[in-house]
């Protein structure tokens, strides 16, 4: 019934626009809150992970899942404890823990890791085991952010007022921090780990300038980043140039789009 | 006492290394208004955190009413630039209300025209009226209000201080303010506490002013208070007869 499914740019369509529409309200939150390096610091550290699957022989999407929340839930409480200011923190961990998982396999020479597919993804060699992640991972991480969306709105209007008001989930931004490890975790598999951060912001930057309100802005994204992913795949089924980047141009193309085009038509705004 | 909203007890905070508060005994019973004055980095706006749980207690004890409902305009409220926000969507953040209450509680502030503006395009005076409505709006048991009204002209600041002590009798809502200016001090005001990292003095208006750790604190300013508290006595007997305890009619 899923034979659709064995023709890997088929695969690649359907777990690269699944992970945009995650994506694009994600990236909303973490573009208002100042979060932005967030998702790339989380993704600097799938290398530890990588590391953990191989030395106990687990499948490395898991392992990179486990070390993402875990690297996820370290600075959620390091950022409670506002010891180091929050871009210090994040630069520190983030390079820490690439350079921590570059040692570590550098000490196995027995193994051959492909780093060029961490670093820049994997688009077109995605397995059932991505598959599956992402669906059920990404499944989760959608249905968690329509429970807790307004709390996280809330929160990210103002912490003080919505707190003070009573009107959040306590859980509810333990919950998010989780949200995005799993997001990240996900989002590797297509645009590597330097890329993280293009597909979750660049999307919601371009959503910025043609959206009235918080919603607006997120289906935006959502809809922007879609768009990226199936142009980009195209473009790149067309030309044979990287999936990734070809995602990223389009991307680019659309931020510039949108950004004139509402100079063009707010100008007397 | 069961109509007390908030209580501390020897309540202490530290931040970071720093001694903010010490011994802090408050509390706050319905339909009362209370005022924190208090020099800049006196912790005014550290005790309103405190008293609200944005800030846990060091030491001691503090308690708010089981399902209290409290609304707040806080010191400081700058939205992220990032962030596309109307007033309407503000106003509904918290809760969800239909056009037409919205638009009254507007009025009352006098931004009904703000309803479909950009938060990030309102001026200083705006915003704090827009925020003001929208505290008044869910009809709390409290209203906290710290430095609610810096930027509105000083027209505006009568009027909404008016509206604020009027509000506060017809809904029977508790009010606590902050303020570094003793003009704010309202004529319906019931308790005056003069804060410099612990309360110093307190009691109704007319008492504080007599009191020498208020004019330690506030020394040639103590002054302006006491010709204020006069000048608004004077008022009322201009006015029809009162007794000496009018202010804390309910």
């Amino acid at each position: 019934m899923f034979e659709f499914l064995d023709d890997f740019f088929v695969r690649a369509m359907v777990a690269g626009i699944a992970v945009a529409l995650i994506a694009g309200p994600f990236g909303c939150l973490l573009a208002w809150r100042r979060m932005a390096f967030m998702g790339e610091t989380i993704a600097h550290s799938s290398l530890l992970g990588v590391v953990l699957g191989l030395m106990l022989g687990v499948v490395p999407q898991y392992a990179i899942l486990f070390v993402a929340m875990v690297m996820a839930v370290v600075l959620y409480f390091l950022d409670k404890a506002k010891g180091l200011a929050r871009d210090v923190s994040l630069s520190v961990i983030a390079h820490g823990a690439l350079g921590v998982g570059l040692f570590l396999i550098s000490l196995m020479p027995e193994v051959q890791v492909d780093l060029e597919a961490y670093l820049f993804g994997s688009l077109f060699a995605i397995d059932e085991v991505d598959l599956l992640i992402i669906f059920i991972g990404g499944g989760a991480v959608f249905i968690a952010l329509l429970v807790y969306w307004r709390s996280l709105v809330a929160v990210t209007i103002s912490p003080e007022l919505a707190y003070a008001e009573n009107v959040v989930r306590p859980e509810a931004e333990f919950i998010f921090t989780l949200m995005v490890a799993v997001l990240v975790a996900i989002t590797m598999k297509i645009t590597g780990l330097l890329l993280v951060s293009a597909i979750l912001i660049i999307p919601a930057a371009a959503a910025r300038f043609i959206s009235k309100s918080p919603e607006q802005m997120a289906v935006f994204a959502s809809l922007i980043g879609m768009t990226s992913v199936a142009a980009g795949l195209y473009i790149s089924l067309l030309n044979d140039v990287a999936g990734n980047a070809a995602i990223i141009v389009v991307a680019i193309g659309l931020f510039v789009l949108c950004f004139a085009g509402s100079k063009l038509l707010f100008r007397n705004h | 006492m069961s109509d007390i909203l908030i209580r501390a007890e020897q309540a202490s905070l530290q931040l970071g290394n720093r001694q903010v508060l010490s011994a802090v005994d408050f509390e706050i019973i319905a339909g009362e208004i209370a005022i924190f004055i208090g020099p800049n980095g006196g912790g005014k706006t550290s005790l309103v955190k405190m008293l609200l749980g944005l800030y846990p207690a060091t030491e001691g004890l503090i308690e708010r009413k089981a399902g209290l409902k409290i609304s707040y305009v806080p010191q400081k409220f700058e939205i992220s630039p990032f962030l596309p926000l109307t007033v309407k969507r503000l106003l509904n953040f918290t809760q969800k209300y239909d056009d037409e209450t919205l638009v009254e509680a507007l009025e009352t502030t006098d931004c009904e025209h703000l309803l479909g503006a950009q938060v990030k395009q309102l001026s200083g005076g705006e915003l704090q009226r827009v925020l003001l409505a929208r505290a008044m709006i869910s009809k709390p048991d409290i209203l906290v209000l710290d430095e609610a009204l810096q930027g509105v002209d000083q027209a505006g600041e009568v009027q909404l201080n008016n509206l604020i002590s009027s509000y506060s009798k017809q809904y029977g809502t508790a009010i606590l303010m902050v303020s570094h200016d003793l003009h704010l001090v309202m004529k319906s005001t019931d308790k005056v506490y003069c804060i410099n990292g612990h309360i110093c003095c307190h009691g109704k208006p007319e008492q504080v002013q007599h009191m020498d750790e208020f004019k330690d604190i506030f020394g040639s300013l103590a002054d302006q208070f006491a010709v204020y508290t006069h000048k608004h006595d004077h008022n009322h007997e201009l006015g029809h007869e009162h007794d000496e305890n009018c202010n804390h009619e309910h």
